[in-house]
């Protein structure tokens, strides 16, 4: 029963082998020459960032999360753009309903301050 | 399309954007006001309530449905949310945010609404998050260290038990092809190894729902949220918040699962005597009153749930009282802490001393709620109590309401604890008590309602027996 995965098997142990060639040679062949930034934690070779202040501004993760709300809100408008035509006056008033109380959410993010940066 | 089942609903959805709105556009001073038009929205609410409870049309619309069952827990929620407002009040009395505040209580008691008339699990998930999101947020209202620990604690475990509900829901949908639960109930039992899936899911929505409810092995953010958030929070979250989740497991078991319930009442028998026995003991060794009642709420949770290890039309009716009832006793205990806290400043059983001698309503009020906590006579609780520990004798599970009967016993000694020092132990320092009229009536009811279901139970009585949840 499982024969249908065998596919599968093959396909993750050739992902392996191929993976670890080219790290053992890699490994083998390649020069080396480390360096003190080189061996950091961090390991792309750039250096640390320095320790972040006790406090930094909190504003662009606000509005982030602003944009990311009201954008997946936008994103529901497509499927029932699509499904439309058989919802008829029903899924238009579903949809007014929808907008007063994101309208709602809106004018208070704004009233609030959420939109401005200082 | 009967559109006039949602009326309730739609009020409530009404009058939680308008404290929103109100709160944007109200000059700071009259903010405060707020709380009053919350108050409002919430009275006409239950009024629509209690008219589909008494004389209006019932029945179903898409996957919202109106009977006594779910109008029955909606009534206790708007009643619960009404005690939660007036005891609210002085805690919010420095803070202008009373907006942000009441609308979000008002749109976790709407959570908590459509989550009880839910016959869909797509639809349970959605009110589910609204009723567990606004709670998170008023967790952390407090703003300080602890309400943030709290709130972050009941977040975090809150969003694992929200994936375990999906997996589970998700299990069940392959299963039967569907996620009403009538439907659900139709392709039980399923043939061969998938009975074994099946009860897989079951058991995790109820570790889903169990873990709102603070059921034993899934408690442990309770007490930390239970005293980092702001006191009448807390009351909101151990009535309200619980009852929801109790309602939502009783309708999900008993609607989707009704042929499984050989095992799932095993499972409770366990869960109840676990979820009773370690709450008790746990708040024996609490200073913090509001970690103690935490606890107590545990162990109440845990003779609730008697009515589910042995489901029978009479200790699932003693269940519905005891909820009506623990919704006054345990909101008016919390409202007493509320004022307490805001004028001393802590939160510990010295808190308390000397209150029954320095303001002796407040003090009789509370002694009122801890003696029905605890299950005296001509209390609520003893009546609640007394149902839920006879049906389970009646349904054949003597040890079970033994436990319960020594479990009761054993909460003696911390509630009375806190009694004593009401009468007996003298204040450190004395307080100026203002008085708060809005607290006052709130505490005040509550105290005449929980003596009052002690003395006659009947009428309440009878609304439970009609509003059972239906078992096919």
């Amino acid at each position: 029963m499982f024969s249908a995965y065998l596919a599968i098997l093959v396909f993750c142990l050739l992902a392996a082998a191929l993976a670890g060639t080219f790290s053992l040679v890699a490994g083998l062949f390649g020069p080396r020459r480390p360096s003190e930034r080189k061996s950091e934690a961090y390991e792309c070779g750039i250096r640390h960032p320095p320790p972040l202040p006790k406090h930094f501004p909190a504003k662009f993760y606000l509005l982030g999360m602003l944009f990311l709300l009201f954008d997946l809100e936008a994103v529901s408008f497509y499927p029932w753009a699509v499904d439309l035509h058989r919802l008829h006056g029903f899924g238009l008033l579903e949809m007014l309903s929808f907008i007063v109380v994101m309208a709602v959410g809106y004018v208070y993010v704004w009233r609030k301050g959420g939109f401005q940066w200082q | 399309m009967n559109y006039g089942l949602l009326t309730p609903v739609d009020i409530l959805t009404a009058a939680s954007l308008l404290v929103m709105v109100g709160d944007i556009f109200l000059p700071k001073d009259y903010k405060p006001s707020l709380a009053a038009f919350a108050a409002f929205g919430v009275a006409v609410t239950l009024g629509a309530v209690l008219k589909q409870f008494f004389v209006g049309r019932q029945g179903s619309i898409w996957s919202y449905s109106v009977g006594h069952f779910n109008l029955y827990f909606q009534i206790v929620f708007l009643l619960g949310t009404l005690l939660t407002i007036g005891s609210s009040i002085y805690f919010l009395r420095r803070g202008r945010e009373a907006g942000e505040y009441f609308s979000l209580l008002l749109l976790a008691t709407l959570g908590a609404m459509l989550l009880v008339s839910s016959a869909n699990l797509l639809t349970i998930y959605v009110s589910l998050e609204l009723l567990s999101i606004s709670s998170y947020a008023l967790v952390a209202f407090r703003r300080d260290a602890r309400s943030g620990e709290g709130a972050l604690k009941y977040f975090l475990l809150g969003g694992m038990s929200s994936a375990v509900f999906l997996y589970g829901t998700s299990l069940l949908y392959g299963l039967s092809g569907s996620l009403d639960l009538r439907l659900i109930n139709l392709h039980y039992p399923p043939a061969g190894n998938a009975h074994l899936l099946f009860l897989a899911a079951m058991f995790l929505l109820v570790v889903a729902f169990g873990f709102k409810v603070a059921l034993v092995p899934f408690h442990m953010w309770a007490p930390d949220t239970y005293e980092g958030a702001p006191t009448p929070v807390t009351a909101y979250l151990s009535a309200v918040s619980k009852a929801a989740a109790f309602a939502v497991l009783l309708r999900v078991l008993i609607t989707a699962f009704p042929a499984a319930a050989p095992w799932w009442r095993e499972t409770f028998a366990i869960l109840s005597v676990a979820t009773m026995t370690l709450g008790n003991l746990a708040a024996l060794r609490q200073n913090n009153l509001k970690r103690m009642l935490a606890y107590s709420s545990i162990a109440q949770a845990g003779y609730v749930l008697i009515a589910l290890a042995v489901p029978t039309a009479a200790t699932l009716s003693a269940s519905l009282f005891y909820l009506m009832a623990y919704t006054f006793m345990n909101i008016g205990a919390f409202a007493v802490l509320a004022y307490t806290d805001a004028v001393t400043g802590k939160e510990d059983v010295e808190s308390v001393a000397g209150l029954g001698l320095s303001l002796p309503w407040a003090g009789l009020c509370l002694t009122v709620f801890l003696l029905s906590l605890g299950g005296l006579p001509f209390t609520a609780g003893l009546m609640g109590k007394f149902f839920l520990f006879y049906g389970a004798v009646a349904g054949g599970s003597v040890w079970l309401a033994a436990v319960a009967l020594g479990n009761s016993v054993l909460s003696f000694f911390y509630y009375f604890r806190v009694i004593r020092y009401l009468y007996w132990v003298p204040a450190k320092e004395t307080h100026k008590w203002p008085s708060v009229w809005p607290w006052g009536l709130t505490v005040g009811t509550a105290a005449l309602v929980t003596l009052f279901l002690g003395v006659y139970p009947a009428p309440l009585l009878a609304l439970a027996r009609m509003s059972l949840p239906v078992i096919p």
